[in-house]
């Protein structure tokens, strides 16, 4: 039988197994209903959530050539969660719909529909485990973490085992050992780690406390990647050739103490040797002689170490964090990219922001190697008013310059009708790096903002925001796409229906801004108005938008974030 | 004592067991032989553009892989999606209509550079498109299938009006009962100068090689009924060939496959336009 066909089949084996593994586990359910009605101990809850998008092609803006604006014109994504309790087990259990969704890949329209995510978890004594999909972290992830995020979409649950076994209220241990999920099916590679936590009181009356904890996880390649892995080596020459490692073991050691309004978190990582992409190699090619710049395997430790410092007290808080990465990708198989195959999670050390064009250019966490620092400063004289200062400074390890951002914020209370927030933000965001834009400058964007909020009634209210992004000049063009401003209204009606009312314009088109038929750089408003109502644990939301595209880069791969131009609808409710 | 003994002992067996056992790398000095009977060809087809950074190291690796398995290897660069529009220094557009088609017909990429090999989902991937770094296992691997059908092309060009015309037979080896049977035939040209984004900036003496140019078929392929053992089946296709391309340069590819949800390459095959 040829090896295709037999995959296959494997393929629809599996798709059999997981289906009927599903019917299965309703039945289990169902069963359980009837065992509900008998004693009256079980619990059921769940959680539904649907986007739907009607596409509407608008070339100029790039909403164009897609399946979904070409032809198929609607599109959805749903997920419902149900979970049951009983007889001492908690049973949980996922479905997923895709119907002409972008959502994975936004230049391409996918439909499938399966068990996203089951699991099944059972307390024994001082042993809790769990069985299915198991949602995790050690320390602050990084070394390992298995999370979702659905606007990413980011979904890498661990398919396996997990126990966790409690010596005391302090001091607990958890081990789990599984593969990480591919959409409906899962990577071949084996995850396994280790964990211990506790909490110390060195002093029984003292406010000092102690939460320290080790981690360890191992990954174990599979044999399909290792021989996909020795299929590309096989073009190195023997200056970069290496022996990959199947295995890779990282370890990390943890620690937060408390000290009254005085916090400080530690943790340190390290990494075994992994084959690892370099995104800046130069390598010669075995077989042509040319010289190959790019992306490239290597064989390299890898470490983190991250710490947080924070005190509040009287009106006054501050926090410190830096970070220093080096070498640190982890992912399942070496090949993947993008969002795709992470083990672990790496903390951003940039100030994250809700405003439209504050978080326009985000950095990206460089696995590669980074040198961060941030500070926040908050004070409130009083409680009418809150003075926010940050700063961010990321740098490589060579001391090149990544990304730099001022922040200051002023929160004006005076009545619990009115409350006003403006304040300014200063960047330097390297583009070159984050976006893989070879010889861009380096964008400088000075954005001062305004938020106005004013309850007219009880039950009514009025919402102001506007944001003025300023970016800076090379050779008298403007640096990426230009000015921007930005503008919306939100308008309460009562506590369940609101409607909100926004526009994004490129006021002054940069060197990226779209062009007219005679090479004119084209200003285009970016509409959105939405409708919102929310009733008990329900909330709808639809609305018209047109969306800006933006190309992300990371990994030594691009991926493009669509630009949009239709209608979005969403429903998220819980029972 | 006995029992710290039997400890460092432990941690002593323990680590000297995790010591692994490494693969074989880099024993890939003896390409295939290329002559004798028409052997399974692999097909790669590339998605790519003159904005696309990354793009250039994809070729590299083609080009690379094309050396190593001496011309089993077909590549077809599809200059489609966003990354394909022109830049200031283009002096032509690489990028059409039809070849974002042909590319939506197949699965649009989220990444490049990336690339369907055989139009396989191969098992541990989510989609048929392929990130650079798989595609020298999966090609490996394609170029050792059995051959199912022969695919022979006979072309001739006349140079005068430009005309090209290719008669492409399919010799079934084995059944391929399939009611979605498509077969494919298009032209590429090899050795076009056009400036190209690279790592370090624009490259205006950038040469673009294997670029799909044309259609003989449909983009989406011509219906062949399903093929019987020893019934060779012919087909005759001809087209003008753009005063824009250099005929030297162009090559005719030709390939069977299937054309519903299973995309599955059979076999391709290629001739340069003129010899």
């Amino acid at each position: 039988m040829l090896p295709n066909l037999q995959n296959r089949q494997k393929k629809n084996l599996k798709i059999t197994i997981t289906m009927k593994r599903a019917l299965i586990f309703l039945l289990l359910i169902s069963c359980s209903f009837v065992g509900t009605a008998q004693n009256n101990g079980g619990r059921l809850s769940g959680k539904l959530h649907i986007n739907a998008n009607i596409f509407l092609r608008d070339s100029l803006i790039g909403a164009a050539n897609t399946p979904q604006f070409d032809h198929q014109f609607f599109g959805s994504e749903s997920w419902l969660n149900l979970n049951y309790s009983n007889w001492g087990f908690d049973f949980g259990l996922r479905f997923d719909f895709f119907q002409n969704s972008n959502l994975r890949n936004p230049k391409a329209s996918f439909s499938g529909e399966g068990v996203g995510m089951w699991t099944v978890r059972k307390q024994v004594d001082k042993l809790d485990f769990t069985l299915g999909y198991i949602y995790d972290q050690v320390g602050s992830g990084i070394i390992f973490r298995s999370y979702e995020e659905r606007g990413l979409p980011i979904d890498n649950a661990l398919l396996g085992v997990r126990g966790i076994y409690n010596f005391n209220e302090d001091w607990n241990v958890k081990v789990f050992s599984g593969k990480q999920k591919q959409l409906f099916s899962s990577y071949e590679s084996l995850i396994t780690g280790l964990n211990l936590e506790g909490f110390i009181i060195p002093k029984e009356d003292g406010m000092l406390t102690l939460a320290p904890g080790f981690g360890f996880v191992n990954r174990t390649l599979d044999d399909n990647s290792m021989n996909a892995l020795v299929a590309s080596l096989g073009d190195y020459g023997d200056g970069d050739l290496f022996v990959p490692q199947y295995n890779t073991y990282a370890f990390s050691l943890y620690n937060t103490l408390s000290l009254g309004s005085f916090n400080w978190y530690f943790e340190g990582a390290y990494k075994s040797s992994d084959n690892i992409v370099d995104l800046e190699g130069e390598r010669v090619s075995k077989f042509t002689g040319d010289t190959i710049v790019g992306s490239q395997f290597v064989l390299e430790e890898g470490s983190v170490l991250f710490s947080s410092l924070s005190f509040s007290k009287n009106g006054f808080g501050i926090s410190l964090e830096g970070k220093r990465t080096e070498n640190f990708s982890f992912r399942t198989r070496p090949q993947e990219s993008l969002n795709n195959g992470l083990v672990n999670f790496l903390p951003p050390m940039a100030r994250t922001h809700t405003y439209r064009l504050l978080a326009r250019y985000a950095p990206a966490t460089q696995d590669k190697g980074e040198l961060a620092l941030k500070a926040d400063v908050r004070y409130a004289p009083s409680k009418k008013m809150l003075f926010n200062a940050s700063y961010s400074h990321i740098v490589t390890l060579d001391n090149a310059p990544l990304y730099d951002e001022y922040y200051f914020e002023y929160t004006y209370k005076p009545k619990r009708t009115f409350k006003l927030t403006t304040g300014v933000q200063m960047q330097k965001y390297n583009q070159e790096v984050f976006e893989f834009k070879p010889n861009v400058p380096i964008v400088e964007t000075i954005t001062p903002f305004i938020d106005v909020f004013y309850k007219l009634s009880k039950k009514r209210s009025i919402r102001f925001e506007g944001q003025y992004m300023v970016t800076g000049e090379k050779d008298g063009v403007k640096h990426d796409f230009g000015d921007w401003i930005y503008g919306g209204v939100e308008y309460n009606f009562s506590n369940k229906f609101s409607v909100s009312v926004t526009d994004m314009y490129n006021v002054a088109p940069g060197k990226n801004s779209p062009t007219n038929d005679s090479g004119e750089k084209l200003s285009i408003h970016y509409p959105r108005i939405d409708v919102f109502y929310v009733t008990g644990p329900t909330r709808m939301s639809i609305g018209y938008v047109k969306q800006v595209q933006g190309i992300v880069c990371s990994g030594g791969v691009c991926r493009l974030e669509p630009a949009f131009s239709g209608v979005r609808a969403n429903l998220t409710t819980s029972f | 004592m006995k029992n710290k003994f039997f400890i460092y002992l432990m941690l002593l067996v323990g680590f000297s067991a995790c010591q692994e056992i490494p693969p074989i790398v880099g024993n890939f000095d003896d390409p295939i032989d290329p002559t004798g009977d028409q052997q399974k060809n692999v097909l790669v087809e590339e998605y790519t553009g003159v904005q696309c950074v990354n793009c250039p190291e994809g070729a590299a690796i083609i080009k690379g892989l094309k050396q190593q398995y001496s011309g089993r290897l077909i590549p077809i660069a599809v200059h489609a999606g966003d990354f394909a529009f022109p830049i200031s220094e283009s002096n032509q557009v690489l990028f059409t209509g039809q070849t974002n088609a042909f590319m939506n017909f197949v699965g649009a990429p989220n990444f490049y550079p990336a690339a369907a090999v055989d139009r396989i989902q191969f098992d541990g991937q989510a989609d048929i498109i392929l990130g650079k770094d798989d595609w020298p296992a999966k090609v490996a691997g394609q170029l050792n299938e059995e051959l199912m059908v022969e695919v022979d092309l006979a072309i001739t060009y006349d140079a005068s009006d430009r005309s090209a015309s290719v008669t492409v037979d399919l010799n079934p080896i084995a059944s391929l009962n399939y009611d979605d049977l498509i077969l494919t035939v298009v032209l590429l040209e090899d050795d076009i100068n056009e400036a190209q984004v690279t790592p370090s900036g624009v490259d205006v003496d950038y040469i673009q090689e294997h670029v799909l140019r044309d259609f003989f078929t449909p983009i989406s392929g011509e219906s062949i009924d399903p093929l019987v053992v020893g019934a060779t089946v012919s087909r005759d296709y001809s087209l003008t060939v753009s005063s824009d391309f250099v005929a030297e340069h162009c090559q005719v590819v030709a390939f069977l496959s299937r054309g519903g949800a299973d995309k599955q390459v059979f076999q391709v095959n290629a001739e340069y336009l003129v010899e």
